[in-house]
């Protein structure tokens, strides 16, 4: 009787905290649909690892076992991204290749927050570059970062991460419009819809990204690597089987033990701190740098432009795909319902997939 | 200001132009293979 007795008597009231955070989370992903393929498994993965005398955690347990297999050897975020990149459709960007200097403004968000970490004194620069990366507005990413560099803050970047990618089309469009005029938001953009892209640059794009990427930064090229691998897989057109697997078994697999097992990091001790409030404030701050440094980076490119660009079009290059283009092309129709940037936004969000993966690789190889 | 600030700051601007040269080779190349490669071939 005593040892039924036992967990109820030994319970504190930091776990319950902790479980009435997981159940928040279950309640987003099922209610609010914010990112539930991740949130609703990490929401359990919380519970189960703040039940006390846990023995899904700890010695011999299964999520402790998944933690060490998959986390703690980068193993998940690098399947992850083989997912990804056999998902990706590289053509829209490929089509106007200058989209790619939109993602790469809006990563300005990654180290933005990273001074700010810094500047709180509450973080080493590890840490701090962990807690910037948020910015990259890609889970896989922060995951990555955040296991090579700060491995005890996992928890609340990976909450921050999803919970921010969720609740894009509500942090841009403020940003957008404090930052545009309206008619600068009516600006058109002429597309060539029937622009063809060659099937041999869609083959040698993700090997001649990887040279370099790997070649400038080799410290970042395991995500860049497998992101591209994927990719590779999906275009050569003679492995339309294993394109499927990864897109939809694979990504499937990892990201049932992912969140669950990235739960299982948020324990009461670890979680409950201010530090994680400190977190989630940053890394919502990154989201609203990223924003900013896109839109304020095509309002700069527009003084030597003579065919303007919709400034707009700097938001959607950061990584949350489709989320941001979606928002950049509703807030256009609502100026003016004619007006169809789409594609546009959409070279830029897939801009942004690439240039978020590089920021990420880049910090990689600084701070390695 | 600290030691960590300093190299923060450091960090930052070779990070950030780091990634605009990387990206910006990408263009380069993607440029190079569309006209080794045209579309319409």
């Amino acid at each position: 009787m005593e040892n039924l007795l036992e967990g109820l008597l030994s319970i504190t009231w930091q776990q319950v905290v902790m479980i009435l955070i997981g159940l928040l989370l279950i309640y987003l992903a099922i209610k609010k649909k914010y990112e539930p393929m991740l949130l609703l498994p990490m929401g359990f993965g919380a519970i189960l690892a703040n039940i006390p005398l846990s023995s899904a955690v700890g010695d011999g347990g299964f999520l402790t076992l998944l933690k060490e297999a998959g986390i703690s050897t980068e193993l998940f975020p690098i399947l992850i991204f083989i997912a990804v990149g056999a998902m990706i459709d590289f053509s829209p960007l490929l089509k106007q290749p200058v989209m790619l200097f939109f993602g790469a403004a809006a990563q300005f968000g990654i180290f933005m927050a990273m001074f700010l970490a810094a500047s709180t004194g509450a973080f080493d620069i590890k840490e701090s570059a962990s807690i910037g990366i948020i910015g990259a507005a890609d889970g896989p990413t922060s995951i990555y970062a955040a296991t090579r560099f700060a491995p005890n803050l996992l928890g609340p970047i990976s909450v921050a991460a999803y919970s921010y990618m969720a609740l894009v089309p509500m942090i841009q469009p403020p940003i957008i419009r404090a930052l545009t005029t309206k008619k600068e938001r009516q600006i058109r953009m002429d597309a060539d819809y029937d622009a063809k892209v060659s099937k041999k640059v869609l083959i040698l794009f993700p090997i001649v990204v990887t040279l370099i990427a790997g070649i400038i930064a080799p410290e970042g090229v395991g995500l860049v690597g497998a992101l591209m691998f994927g990719n590779l897989i999906r275009e050569s057109g003679v492995l339309e089987r294993l394109s499927q697997a990864a897109q939809n078994e694979l990504a499937n697999l990892v990201t049932l033990v992912l969140g669950i097992t990235i739960g299982s990091t948020m324990v009461a001790s670890e979680f409950l701190k201010p530090t994680t409030l400190l977190i989630l404030g940053i890394g919502l701050l990154a989201f609203v740098f990223d924003t900013a440094g896109g839109v304020l980076f095509a309002k700069l490119v527009n003084i030597f432009l003579k065919r303007k660009v919709n400034p707009m079009i700097g938001a959607a290059g950061i990584s949350a795909f489709p989320m941001s283009a979606r928002v950049v092309q509703k807030i256009a129709q609502e100026e003016d319902p004619t007006n169809f940037i789409l594609m546009q936004a959409i070279g830029a969000n897939v801009a942004g997939q690439i240039g978020s993966v590089i920021a990420g690789g880049v910090l990689l190889s600084l701070l390695g | 200001m600290n030691e960590v600030m300093i190299e923060t700051i450091r960090i930052m601007g070779i990070g950030m132009g780091t990634v605009f040269l990387v990206l910006m080779l990408f263009y380069l190349a993607v440029r190079g293979l569309q006209m080794l490669f045209p579309g319409n071939e």
